[in-house]
């Protein structure tokens, strides 16, 4: 290969991850060009996941953020998630996370347990947006102009970069969690039903960060393998 | 009496029923993904996934036969989901609890 064709790959390149960072703001720019100067992105992340709370953040810009690789956190490695995080830190405006907890999540369901942490994280900012973009969901007790944009944490710059922001801090949650109850690989799959995690909730019951409304750690709740025989009030035995 | 009330009295009935019968309930009304789990008990030292039926009157045939192909299927399913985490070594088995007009009918194994 000639360095000529080499180099105009490269540029190539440059030119398509120029675009595609323009095109994750079109939303952004048309509440800038709508005269909001302060636009916010929110997401959540961890809903999925049998164990730990569910996180939310929100980042506030004044313009573009151009930073290579910036995608929906689950689209980034997480080598370049945790220098991206840091990356939209230092350039945003503001930038905020909140959590609810796994008691929370049992009381509330996790649908609004994570539109609680997105309160959380607006409460929690330090200067408020204009205008608000989010991840598909209306955000009730905000009284500002928001939208909710289908598969915003992958067309929204300011989404994407608070799923970012709030994905690693979550991680960072598990990683400590860990520590508390080492049985289960919380450092690696993050509360996730990886098979290891289901067989390690089958082996050793749920534990107190176990979501009890979720069916696979109501099963494991159930029985404890080895036939423990069951209490008169199963459900209770790990109350 | 109205559908849901017979289904619910049913169930407690089932449950004293199975009791009588030295089962002990493990869970009630499981609810998985795809469906619901009248009654898991243990039987010794098998699991024991309880269908529970009941018909007020004969207008609609007898109870057993309303646990069809579709429903045998869906609790299938959704046993081999709920043991796969609470009790992946275990023996299990499909009964049936049915009521036809008051008369309670324990069916072990009624199907696999």
């Amino acid at each position: 290969m000639t360095s000529a064709t080499q180099s105009r790959r490269k540029r190539n390149a440059l030119q398509r991850e120029r675009r595609r960072l323009e095109r994750l703001h079109r939303f952004e720019g048309r509440a800038h060009a709508a005269g909001h100067r302060l636009v916010g992105g929110i997401d959540e992340v961890g809903r999925g996941p049998l164990a730990g709370p569910v996180v939310a953040a929100c980042v506030v810009v004044d313009g573009p953020l151009r930073l290579r690789g910036l995608n929906d956190s689950k689209q980034v490695l997480p080598e370049r998630r945790l220098e991206l995080a840091d990356e939209i830190k230092a350039t945003v405006v503001a930038w905020a996370v909140g959590e609810a907890s796994v008691a929370e999540i049992d009381r509330l369901n996790i649908y609004w347990a994570s539109i609680l942490a997105m309160e959380r994280a607006l409460a929690a900012l330090s200067v408020q947006p204009g205008y608000l973009l989010t991840d598909a969901v209306r955000i009730k007790s905000w009284s500002g102009p928001q939208e909710p944009v289908i598969k915003g944490d992958a067309k929204c710059a300011t989404v994407a970069a608070a799923s970012i922001v709030a994905k690693v801090h979550r991680d960072m949650l598990l990683i400590a969690l860990d520590q508390d109850y080492p049985h289960y690989g919380f450092a690696d799959h993050k509360g996730y039903a990886t098979p290891r995690h289901i067989a390690a909730l089958s082996t050793h019951g749920p534990c107190a960060e176990h979501r009890r409304g979720f069916w696979r750690v109501r099963a494991a709740w159930d029985l404890l393998p080895g036939f423990v025989p069951p209490d008169d009030e199963p459900r209770t035995r790990f109350a | 009496m109205n559908r849901a009330a017979l289904g619910k009295a049913a169930e407690d009935a089932a449950v004293a029923l199975l009791q009588q019968h030295g089962y002990r309930v493990i869970a009630r009304n499981v609810r998985l993904p795809g469906g619901e789990i009248d009654v898991i008990a243990r039987d010794g030292n098998v699991i024991a996934f309880v269908e529970v039926k009941a018909r007020a009157g004969p207008t609609f045939g007898r109870a057993v036969a309303a646990v069809d192909g579709r429903k045998r299927s869906t609790l299938r399913a959704l046993a081999a989901d709920w043991l796969q985490i609470a009790a992946p070594a275990a023996r299990a088995r499909f009964d049936v609890v049915t009521f036809d007009g008051g008369r309670a009918a324990l069916h072990r194994g009624a199907f696999a």
